[in-house]
């Protein structure tokens, strides 16, 4: 069954359904394919250091300084700081209360990770509730239960209401270059030409 | 920063620097009792142990792929899973699991149902960001509203000045775009209608100026798409 969101506007609750928006929906794809001199098709491997095997695929493990093996569910996440991370849980499991609205300059410096389309018998009527309300209403993302929840904006579109996770970038003012201070000149000052 | 070769809206050109904006994930992890841990590659499957292996040896009717899996563990490289492999080379292999030292590259394109239209030659796209003909300024402005209900932006960068003169050049041109409200589109090519490519055989990408300024400083930022916001059902 496909999972469903559940926003909260004021006194009115809302159940979408999700769709994932993509190239390949819209446009089709294209890709680089590889071929030997004859024409048959070819697969992707991987030579490992010592060109001793041929690797079809690998992943990721994680070992502590005395070289052990440890499971993913015996870690813990932290930040930059060491500083443990909280988990917080799917936004599929949690009603979500559409209160905080968000600018036009806050999509902007955004890149979005993903877009869904919204579908909902009463989809017109939230996308008119939100844009009656503001520009848009953004929120707390997680797909699935993690550490650090992207910001979703929902944008609504004419007929269509689209959900956009994105993240937030470290777009900046630029200053003005100022390397060095202008000394003022009096008119009387003599310039001096000795200069040794 | 990599540079970029842009034109304003009076068709003054000249090289500036960019780079991403995109923040870090800093995310680590640790034991619990704080002690660090790293990340090391192992290697999951080789070709004997692939599931083209396994089927070929259940060519015999009497011996299906699950009988094979059941009775023994042929999807297992017992000498190599789970090996540790820092680093790897890429290789293309046949069938017959020998590499390949001839190799053509193919373009295959398929349509919107996973239906192959057209497979052809591959040429190599090179960046055209840098090219002899600069970016073009093309006059075509979108409010900023519409654009972001137009298009997903993917990728931001921001436009950095190299020296007083260019300061001079990108504060102008995020002031007329700030008093405009609007992103202009740039683009490739001698008539500015080709979409902009970072990398050789890189996507291609539309790429929208936006700027805004503070006082004496600015922000000029190059917004890149590739997906329009529609429902693929209205396309169907």
């Amino acid at each position: 069954m496909a999972r469903k969101l559940t926003f909260i506007l004021g006194e009115s609750k809302f159940e979408c359904t999700v769709d994932k928006v993509d190239r390949t929906k819209l446009y089709g794809r294209k890709e680089i394919v590889v071929e030997s001199a004859k024409g048959e098709p070819l697969h992707k491997g991987y030579l490992d250091e010592w060109g001793s095997v041929l690797i079809q695929s690998s992943g990721m493990g994680y070992m502590d300084d005395e070289r052990l093996w440890r499971s993913r569910n015996e870690l813990v996440a932290v930040n930059g700081l060491g500083v443990p991370l909280e988990t917080f849980p799917s936004t599929f499991d949690e009603p979500i209360e559409l209160s905080e609205k968000a600018s036009l300059d806050e999509l902007l410096i955004s890149e979005v990770s993903a877009v869904y389309v919204l579908r909902a018998h009463n989809q017109e009527r939230l996308a008119d509730a939100v844009l009656e309300s503001a520009d848009f209403f953004v929120f707390p993302f997680n797909y699935r239960a993690g550490h650090s929840p992207k910001r979703a904006f929902l944008n609504p579109t004419g007929a269509n209401l689209f959900l956009m996770v994105t993240e937030v970038t470290k777009l900046s003012y630029l200053q003005k270059p100022q390397r060095f201070e202008i000394e003022d000149f009096d008119d009387e000052d003599d310039i001096d030409f000795s200069m040794m | 920063m990599r540079a970029i070769y842009l034109t304003d809206s009076k068709q003054r050109d000249t090289h500036v620097a960019f780079e991403s904006v995109s923040q870090e994930n800093d995310t680590q992890f640790r034991l619990e009792n704080d002690d660090r841990v790293f990340s090391v590659k192992v290697i999951k499957t080789t070709f004997p142990s692939s599931l083209a292996r396994i089927q070929q040896m259940s060519i015999d009717e009497s011996q299906e792929i699950e009988e094979l899996l059941i009775k023994g563990d042929p999807e297992i490289d017992f000498n190599y899973m789970g090996k540790i492999s820092s680093t790897t080379k890429t290789v293309f292999v046949d069938d017959s699991e020998q590499i390949a030292y001839h190799l053509r590259f193919k373009d295959v394109t398929y349509d919107r149902k996973g239906q192959e239209t057209i497979r052809e030659e591959h040429i190599p796209s090179p960046s055209n960001i840098t090219l002899e003909i600069p970016l073009v300024w093309t006059h075509k402005y979108i409010p900023l509203k519409k654009l972001l209900q137009s298009v997903a932006v993917t990728k931001i960068y921001q436009i950095h000045h190299v020296n007083g003169l260019t300061y001079d050049y990108l504060f102008h041109m995020a002031k007329d775009l700030s008093d405009r409200k609007c992103a202009v589109l740039i683009g490739a090519g001698e008539k500015g209608r080709e979409p902009l490519r970072f990398q050789r055989d890189g996507l291609p990408y539309r790429a929208f100026l936006v700027g805004a300024i503070d006082g004496e400083a600015y922000r000029l930022s190059l917004h890149l798409s590739n997906l329009e916001l529609k429902d693929y059902v209205d396309v169907d």
